[in-house]
């Protein structure tokens, strides 16, 4: 269990910031986010033409990519998965819904 | 149309049949099933690359960067000192293991391109292969997806200028190159890898698909997997450029060499042609020991016998090998062409040549290769033979066995095409004897002898007389001698089928009715069923040796207990020859024989036995 003052997920998002696809997933994930607890989850968008290294030590490939890094294990959501799996993933974590 | 520029892959015959390599700047997709040696090709490829001072990346899709490095290593081609020298990164793009990943809808592949350029930027790279495609996108993306991904691939690479290798899992049918079914259209070159069953065997082929704006070789050409990675056989006799002074040296025949004006020329091969028992074995040999003799490596390769046997067949008639092999100036190699793959053939006798360096090879006999291959494998067998000869500049010397018909038939002409030299051995029987001939049938760029000549086995190997010179006397001496073994009845006990053969026929010619086996047991047999005049026996037999034989038919008390014998052998020490009295021979011959002398003999102790007719029909 991670402690009540720690997130409890940590997600990052890898766009490509000149495709419809990323910005999209984007835009879903981050109205998924409006609707949970925002101090349970750590969430980061990071443009594959800067990160590259980042993206090579997360083995991300292809954009837009989802990682879910905690809870373990990861979890790679390549595509539109991202946005459509989000609210169902935070739920599956234990993230309480927005007051 | 303007020329291609190609980067030179450096794997054996590739850059032959592309016509020097693959397109600088362009991709270049190898496709392949499983196990048709995909990533053997792109391992070496990157290490070439990285050698020739093109650095290189190398994209690890389907195995880990380990994996390939470790194989790499393996096959000698360093990898891991091009790593550390700084021409060669390994970049993990394998799929991750430690946590599911789910794919839907649109993405694209700027992850990998931003790495890939950064990379390339960090190491210099001008090239870099992918293993694999296939394996990159899989789960395999709707059709319009992935074509937009894989076009985003190759012209991403093109734009950062790199020459590109690309491997990917073939089709298992001909409708389409790979089961992606995308690659090939946006790649200048295709090659394929195949792996087929042909003959009862598995069968290794290439072919250049499409080659934009290059000629190429067209079809499949064979190639091996092999411990030094794939190797091509260019099924085209290449020359290896440069003039050919019109150098002779000796067939080990002196006669032979005056029948060619002078002896073979360099750089040449011969066919030796010829029925089972005709000499072809024992020509090779001299051909080898004279070779070795005039100081020249030699490499020979016997397809028919045990070495052993090979070996102690020459010591028997003059031609001791060992202290030729002692010195490194003669290889003697036996095997058997079933146990192997025509390829991997063609990968010793190429590992030889670059090894060992010879400048004389023999092959005892091709015919053995003939056998144990389909058709059109053995035709690919013998014009990537020659082809490799021929780039390497060696003079070889084949033997051919011709099965019925006779030595100066025409047999398959791509043997005569590849052929510089053909010579026919034959028997040519008259009423006395089993005479051997020898004719030169063809010889590129040399006068020779039109005529047959007489060829004689004796001490030493072969020597050769001029037919018409001793067709007289020997007719005189037929006219004497035919027939002189006429109403004998001989039993012949020779386990070497090609000696059992040639004593057989001279036995035949001269009258007598033959009985032949193959074992002492057979012998036994046969000696309680018939009343023998004689027997003509070897003394290395499969189950007992010949002095037990004839022990145990002088002890048996039947047929056979008093019919006079004569040892026919290659054992030739006075030790063997006491002990062959001991057992009860009459005759001692060493092998090979003179027909004559044989003749000779068994009408001697058939006549000396036939004076005292209560023992020769056997038993009291």
């Amino acid at each position: 269990m991670l402690p009540a003052s720690e997130p409890r997920v940590e997600l990052v998002l890898y766009v490509n910031p000149t495709s419809a696809a990323s910005l999209k997933v984007r835009t879903l994930i981050e109205k998924a986010l409006h609707d949970f607890d925002a101090s349970a989850v750590v969430f980061e968008v990071l443009d594959v033409s800067r990160e590259v290294l980042r993206a090579a030590e997360d083995r991300v490939i292809f954009a837009p990519t989802l990682v879910k890094k905690r809870p373990e294990p990861p979890a790679w959501f390549v595509g539109d998965a991202g946005g459509q799996m989000v609210a169902t993933l935070l739920a599956a974590c234990g993230v309480e819904k927005a007051r | 149309m303007t020329e291609v520029r190609k980067l030179a892959l450096g794997v054996p015959g590739f850059d032959v049949i592309s016509n020097g390599g693959i397109p600088e700047g362009r991709s270049t997709l190898v496709a392949g099933r499983s196990g048709t040696g995909k990533t053997l090709l792109g391992l070496q490829v990157a290490s070439h690359l990285a050698r020739s001072g093109v650095n290189t990346v190398l994209l690890a899709v389907e195995e880990p960067p380990e994996d390939l490095i470790t194989c790499a290593d393996s096959l000698g081609l360093d990898m891991s000192g091009a790593i550390r020298a700084g021409t060669i990164v390994v970049s993990d793009v394998t799929r991750p293991m430690d946590g599911p990943m789910v794919v839907s809808g649109e993405y694209d592949i700027s992850g990998l391109m931003h790495r890939v350029e950064y990379l390339v930027k960090q190491l210099g790279a001008r090239a870099l292969v992918l293993d694999s495609v296939t394996a990159l996108f899989s789960p395999r993306p709707p059709a319009e997806l992935l074509r937009s991904l894989f076009f985003q691939l190759v012209h991403g690479f093109r734009k950062m200028g790199l020459t590109s290798v690309l491997l990917a899992e073939g089709a298992p049918d001909s409708a389409s190159v790979t089961t992606l079914g995308v690659e090939d259209y946006v790649c200048d070159m295709v090659v394929l890898l195949r792996n087929v069953f042909d003959a009862e065997r598995r069968r290794r082929s290439i072919e250049i698909n499409k080659y934009r704006r290059s000629a190429h070789y067209k079809g499949e050409y064979p190639c091996a997997i092999t411990s030094r990675g794939l190797t091509i056989f260019p099924l085209d006799a290449r020359e290896n450029g440069g003039e050919r002074a019109a150098e002779r040296y000796s067939s080990g025949l002196p006669a032979l060499d005056a029948m060619i004006s002078g002896g073979l020329l360099r750089d040449s091969i011969a066919i030796v042609r010829g029925p089972t028992g005709s000499g072809k074995t024992l020509l090779a040999g001299l051909y080898a020991r004279a070779g070795a003799l005039r100081g020249e490596r030699v490499s020979y390769w016997g397809f028919e016998e045990p070495r052993a046997v090979l070996l102690r067949n020459f010591a028997a008639i003059g031609m001791p090998m060992e202290d030729l092999e002692a010195k490194g100036l003669l290889k003697v190699t036996c095997s058997y062409p079933e146990a192997m793959g025509f390829e991997d053939l063609l990968v010793q006798l190429r590992n030889r040549l670059e090894d060992y360096d010879p400048s004389l090879i023999v092959l005892d006999s091709i015919s053995s290769i003939e056998h144990s291959l389909s058709d059109k494998a053995f035709r690919q067998f013998m014009v990537g033979l020659a082809s490799m000869l021929r780039e390497h500049r060696r003079s070889a010397l084949l033997t051919q066995t011709i099965q019925g018909g006779s030595a100066t038939e025409h047999t398959a002409p791509y043997l005569s095409t590849i052929a510089d030299m053909i010579l026919a051995l034959d028997y040519s029987p008259d009423d006395f004897d089993l005479n051997r001939t020898i004719r030169v049938l063809k010889m590129r760029g040399s006068a020779h002898t039109q005529t047959a000549c007489r060829l004689r086995i004796g001490e030493g190997g072969l020597n050769i007389e001029h037919f018409a010179v001793k067709q007289e006397s020997t007719r005189r001496r037929s006219d004497l001698r035919s027939r002189q073994l006429e109403g004998l009845h001989v039993l012949v006990v020779e386990d070497y089928g090609d000696a059992r053969e040639a004593t057989v026929a001279a036995l035949l010619r001269d009258g007598a009715d033959v009985t032949a086996v193959g074992s002492a047991s057979e012998a036994l047999e046969a000696a309680q069923q018939h009343a023998f005049d004689a027997i003509v026996c070897d003394l290395g037999l499969p189950d007992v040796d010949g002095y037990t034989l004839l022990e145990r038919l002088r002890g048996g008390g039947g047929r056979g207990a008093d019919t006079p014998a004569v040892a026919l052998t290659g054992w030739t020490l006075p030790e063997e020859r006491q002990r062959a009295q001991r057992a009860g021979f009459a005759g001692f011959l060493r092998k090979p024989v003179a027909l004559d002398e044989l003749r000779d003999m068994v009408a001697r102790l058939a006549g000396a036995s036939a004076a005292a007719p209560a023992t020769r029909d056997g038993g009291p």
